[in-house]
């Protein structure tokens, strides 16, 4: 029972996240959700596959190094792909004088 | 058919969105979705690896999710210092 309701959430989590990827009109928007898929959804999966087979198995611990690396290879690649749409879309990185207006 | 198998099937319809904007979007709104697209087939391949009951076959969801940081990494390389 825990587990099909760790599964169900964690495929229903990664569907929200496409239909956010699809409301969104921006990158930078749609790179929010793409950023969510992947940390909650494998990290409920791979939390199935524990309670399902234990954490000390070969299944459970390939399910949390799936996990943990799509979280931290995920991070970075959220924030390479946020500085090259910035990039693209002001010419720059800096912060504008009314971003810093706004920040202050 | 489990559970797990039940759940990498309907998974799989995430893939739709991703390749709609990957058709209809922006260069790096393609980017962006290549990314979610890539996360998606990793929980897919990791759900079917449970579902067969063969832990061999995790083997191929830990190389994925290394390989599509790198492969993402060269598209960003690619497109982000181009002007729109």
């Amino acid at each position: 029972m825990t587990v099909d309701i760790l599964i169900a959430l964690g495929v229903a989590v990664e569907l929200a996240c496409c239909a956010g990827l699809v409301a969104m009109r921006r990158a930078i928007d749609r790179l929010h959700y793409a950023g969510a898929a992947t940390t909650v959804g494998p990290a409920l999966v791979a939390a199935a596959v524990c309670v399902e087979e234990g954490l000390f198995t070969t299944n459970g611990l390939n399910a949390v190094v799936v996990a943990v690396l799509l979280a931290v290879l995920g991070a970075a690649l959220a924030t390479a792909t946020a500085r090259a749409i910035r990039l693209r879309e002001r010419g720059t990185l800096e912060s504008s004088r009314a971003e810093r207006e706004r920040g202050s | 058919m489990n559970v797990w198998l039940i759940a990498a099937t309907v998974l799989l319809a995430g893939l739709v969105p991703c390749g709609w904007v990957l058709a209809r979007g922006r260069e790096m709104d393609g980017v962006v979705a290549l990314e979610l697209a890539s996360t998606i087939v990793t929980v897919v391949l990791v759900l079917l690896a449970e579902g067969f009951h063969r832990s061999s076959y995790f083997t191929v969801p830990v190389v994925l999710a290394a390989l599509s940081f790198v492969g993402t990494l060269v598209f960003i390389r690619l497109l982000g210092d181009r002007r729109l």
